[in-house]
């Protein structure tokens, strides 16, 4: 077993390696820049591992040169779209937020490119992974800050698995806030005891994006509006597609500035690893929501045994829904009568709302004109209607017999096995 | 009646000629240089049947929803004040022709009675006449002449004044019964704010604080409100005051609204010169330098002689012999010889000219600072127009946008409903601040502002040769290159 000590011995003898490597590469050796589009193919050829599926997201192709992997991150502004009916105006990596995820080996020697293209300086911390202390991308403590238009290259071996991270660590409240993050996932050298059909990896994240405007707000610090998925929002958020006893493992992310207790319906999990290494099995314990802390990590797993359509969402219930008012007078059980009218004649179009609950309020934001580029704080349509719901929000599909992970649409209840209206 | 005593009495009325009352006292030229001037109408009330035919078209306007020129004619036919000062034409005439009148020749007798023979009755018959004032009666008449014209003037200027304070009144009216309605809706608003804190704090959702917050906002807004429909009254009695209206007359109305601003400013260049050319209390201050003028001249003519009589004269003697001829009586103007009349004149003349210069230089300062605010309100308004109304209505929309999607509370909505009201009521204030300037300033000028043209149109054609004073060139006039 490699006590702790020994690691890092071993890890500074590989840094001392990768110090010539680091003279050897130039800009002009950089792989070409990939912007993989959402929901592509893991990278083909490598079939080591399951291929992680980044929900809403891509994995980042790379270049093998003289036995190292090299990749090519280019830090840059982009659109996001967080839900059909607002973009937003982001930071990501490779065209996107997050950047595309990067998956390697176990023993993997990686040099990572990073060319920057924002109008200020940027560096990348390599969130959870063991490497040679000027490779960790502290700007100013671990190495010079990239210059917009300057590609710095990184490089060392991975001596460890898990699911990690990457994000900004030069200006990072407002690179971070503005979408700037990524998982950088590393897949064991030894085959796992149990083998995963489906690998999915999700990073949490919180804006605040003010209704009417595309641009987070930076200077946010508690108040925030927009909760996300990888960057989307229900009912932008892609199903998570599984086929019945497939064994899933789910890796969350967070960079946001909450904790998420991400909860699944159907099912229990266990957390088998933090960014931190592996839980021991006896360690783990079956728990239907798991609590991603953050700056942390957190690898779930479980047997999908139960067919059906099953939520699978933040449980802090205002993380479920897109922006909304918080300092809005409280109408509830408020009867209007009378006022709605006299209102009305100052204010063409008023609808008195809340007098009974909100849930009425996702059918008359179809009807009534919001701000721009704002989602309704609540939506979404199942076959039973509406979801109401938004942000953190989807849906694990798991279905008997399928050949395919396209999305199925929704569940098909056999007969007598949905709740019903007896009075 | 001793025949050639009889002859020179009727010489000397025909040779006065006469001046005989005029029925209008000279209103008529009142009248038409009002109707070039303000293109309205005046009449003045000397209990003709005309009357009847003013009442019903007094009637007949008051019927419908009143424009300015109709308020300022029903003003101008019925206000008794207006009425009042029209007498001064008849005083003023009434000494122009006392001015023409020869003075009455003087006859006397004197009979006496010897106290010894012989006893026959002695008698003395005589006429004497003051034929020097005859003399002079051509300059007097002249001089009367001018005063009256001065009177004439003035009484048109006050017409014209008095035009400028009905126009503003009305503006002041119509905006104060429209800013009424505004802050109508702003009361409306804090109502409908009070009661719907009212039914959430019997839902049980906000504390009284927030409650007796919203009552607080509330009774402001309903004060606001009755202070607004205050003015608005008490405009709308100025103007009953000013149209000379009561009992079932007073139930006329305006409309809603103060009217659009014409979208083409009218011609605003030379109104200095215009003003000078124009102003009729101009033109009386120049019939004063006039008069005291040709009082001066008739009074330096005839210092040395103010008191020649002529006269005839016939005696009876005690014996029955009659002794006739011819007498004269002449001042001899040893001692006092006017020098005191002279020097006063001279020292009210002299004051008559500063004063016409002085009212000159007021005026062109008037007209520039009217001139300039008016420009500058045209500005405001536009922007009001363009911009700032549409900004608060944009305001509006934009928070029941953010309501429907529940990011912000109704309470901020209405608020920003009051918000946009009061920029409406600023900017109704500076609309009607537009057209009271433009009333000031067409006062000012003396004519109606006109939208296509120069000075060359504000020079409204006097409507008598008695309008075309020498006031203007008697005044020291800027040079035109001081009209921007």
């Amino acid at each position: 077993m490699i006590t702790r000590r020994d690691f890092v011995t071993t890890g500074l003898a590989v840094g001392g390696a990768t110090l010539v490597g680091l003279q050897r590469a130039s800009a002009q050796d950089a792989p070409p820049i990939v912007r993989p589009k959402s929901n592509e193919s893991p990278p083909q050829g490598d079939s080591s591992f399951t291929g992680v599926v980044t929900p809403n997201g891509a994995s980042l192709p790379h270049v093998m040169r003289d036995g190292v992997k090299e990749f090519h991150i280019v830090a840059e502004a982009c659109v996001r779209e967080f839900a059909p009916g607002m973009e937003v105006k982001c930071w990501g990596y490779n065209g996107q937020t997050p950047g595309p995820t990067i998956e390697c080996n176990e023993g993997d020697h990686v040099r990572l490119f990073v060319t920057n293209h924002l109008p200020e300086h940027t560096t990348i911390h390599w969130h959870g992974i063991f490497l040679p202390s000027g490779m960790d991308g502290v700007g100013g403590l671990n190495q010079p800050h990239i210059r917009p238009g300057e590609t710095y290259v990184y490089e060392f071996t991975l001596r460890q698995h898990g699911t990690f991270m990457y994000h900004p660590h030069a200006d990072e409240m407002v690179q971070m806030a503005v979408g700037m993050m990524g998982l950088f996932i590393v897949h064991p050298k030894h085959p796992r005891k149990n083998q995963i059909q489906r690998d999915f990896a999700i990073m949490l994240h919180n804006w605040q994006v003010n209704p009417g405007t595309y641009r987070p707000d930076p200077s946010i610090m508690v108040e925030f509006n927009m909760w996300t998925f990888n960057s989307r929002v229900f009912p932008g958020t892609d199903h998570l597609v599984v086929r019945t006893v497939d064994r899933v493992r789910i890796r969350f992310g967070n960079l946001s500035m909450w904790n998420h207790p991400i909860h699944v319906h159907g099912h229990a999990w266990k957390i088998v690893a933090t960014d931190g290494g592996e839980i021991q099995e006896a360690g783990q314990w079956p728990e239907t929501t798991v609590l991603v802390p953050v700056g942390s990590t957190r690898d779930v797993e479980f047997i999908a045994d139960a067919p059906g359509d099953w939520a699978l969402h933040c449980h802090m219930s205002h993380h479920t829904m897109n922006a909304m008012g918080h300092a809005i007078p409280n109408t509830l059980g408020v009867d209007q009568r009378g006022v709605a009218e006299k209102i009305r004649s100052l204010l063409p179009g008023y609808m008195a709302m809340g007098e009974s609950g909100m849930a009425e309020h996702q059918d008359h934001a179809m009807q009534m004109a919001g701000p721009k580029n704002t989602l309704p704080m609540m939506t979404g349509k199942g076959q039973f209607g509406n979801i109401e719901m938004g942000g953190m929000f989807t849906v694990l599909k798991v279905r008997d017999g399928i050949t395919s992970y396209e999305d199925p649409g929704w569940y098909a209840f056999p007969a007598g096995s949905v709740a019903r209206r007896v009075g | 009646m001793n025949p050639r005593l009889v002859l020179a009495v009727a010489c000397l009325v025909s040779l006065a000629g006469c001046a005989p009352m005029t029925k209008d006292r000279g209103f008529g030229c009142v009248r038409n240089v009002v109707a070039a001037r303000a293109g309205l109408d005046v009449h003045w009330n000397q209990g003709t049947p005309a009357e009847a035919q003013v009442a019903e078209r007094i009637r007949r306007v008051l019927s419908r929803s009143l424009a300015a020129d109709d308020v300022v004619q029903v003003a101008l036919l019925n206000n008794r004040r207006m009425q009042a000062s029209y007498a001064r034409l008849g005083i003023a005439q009434a000494d122009l022709v006392e001015a023409g009148l020869l003075e009455n020749p003087v006859f006397h007798v004197r009979p006496r009675w010897p106290d010894s023979p012989p006893t026959a009755t002695n008698i003395e018959l005589g006429v004497e006449w003051d034929f020097l004032q005859a003399l002079m009666i051509p300059a007097r008449k002249q001089l009367a002449g001018t005063r009256y014209e001065g009177v004439r003037l003035g009484v048109t200027h006050e017409v014209l004044t008095f035009v400028g304070q009905v126009r503003e009144a009305y503006y002041t009216l119509v905006a104060a019964e429209q800013l009424a309605n505004v802050m109508r809706v702003v009361a409306e608003a804090a109502e409908a704010s009070y009661e719907l804190a009212e039914r959430m704090s019997e839902a049980g959702n906000v504390p009284e604080l927030d409650l007796q917050n919203q009552r607080a906002l509330y009774e402001e807004a309903k004060l606001e409100y009755a202070r607004a429909r205050l003015e608005s009254l008490d405009a709308r009695e100025r103007l009953n005051a000013l149209m000379g209206l009561w009992g079932d007359q007073t139930a006329w109305s305006v409309p809603a609204q103060l009217p659009e601003m014409p979208a083409i400013e009218a011609s605003i260049v030379h109104l200095e010169s215009a003003a000078i050319a124009n102003r009729l209390d101009l033109m009386e201050a120049g019939r004063e330098v006039e008069a005291l003028s040709a009082a001066l001249g008739i009074t330096r003519n005839w210092r040395f002689l103010l008191f020649a009589r002529i006269g005839i004269d016939s005696e009876r003697d005690t014996s029955g012999q009659w002794l006739t001829g011819p007498e004269l009586q002449v001042e001899l103007p040893l001692f006092n010889q006017r020098q005191a009349d002279i020097a006063r004149l001279e020292a009210e003349l002299q004051a008559s000219e500063d004063r016409l210069t002085a009212l000159a230089i007021e005026i062109r300062s008037e007209v520039r600072a009217l001139r300039t605010r008016l420009l500058l309100t045209r500005q405001v308004v536009e922007r009001y127009q363009a911009v700032i109304v549409p900004t608060y209505q944009r305001i509006v929309q934009l928070s029941q946008e953010q309501y429907n999607f529940m990011l912000i509370g109704i309470f901020h909505v209405l608020e920003a409903r009051k918000e946009e009201m009061r920029t409406y009521r600023d900017y109704v204030n500076q609309v009607r601040d537009y057209w009271i300037t433009r009333a000031r300033l067409e006062r000012a000028i003396g004519a109606r502002l006109t939208e296509n043209a120069g000075s060359a149109d504000i020079n409204i054609p006097a409507a008598t040769d008695s309008d075309q004073g020498p006031a203007s060139q008697q005044i020291p006039l800027k040079p035109e290159g001081s009209d921007p």
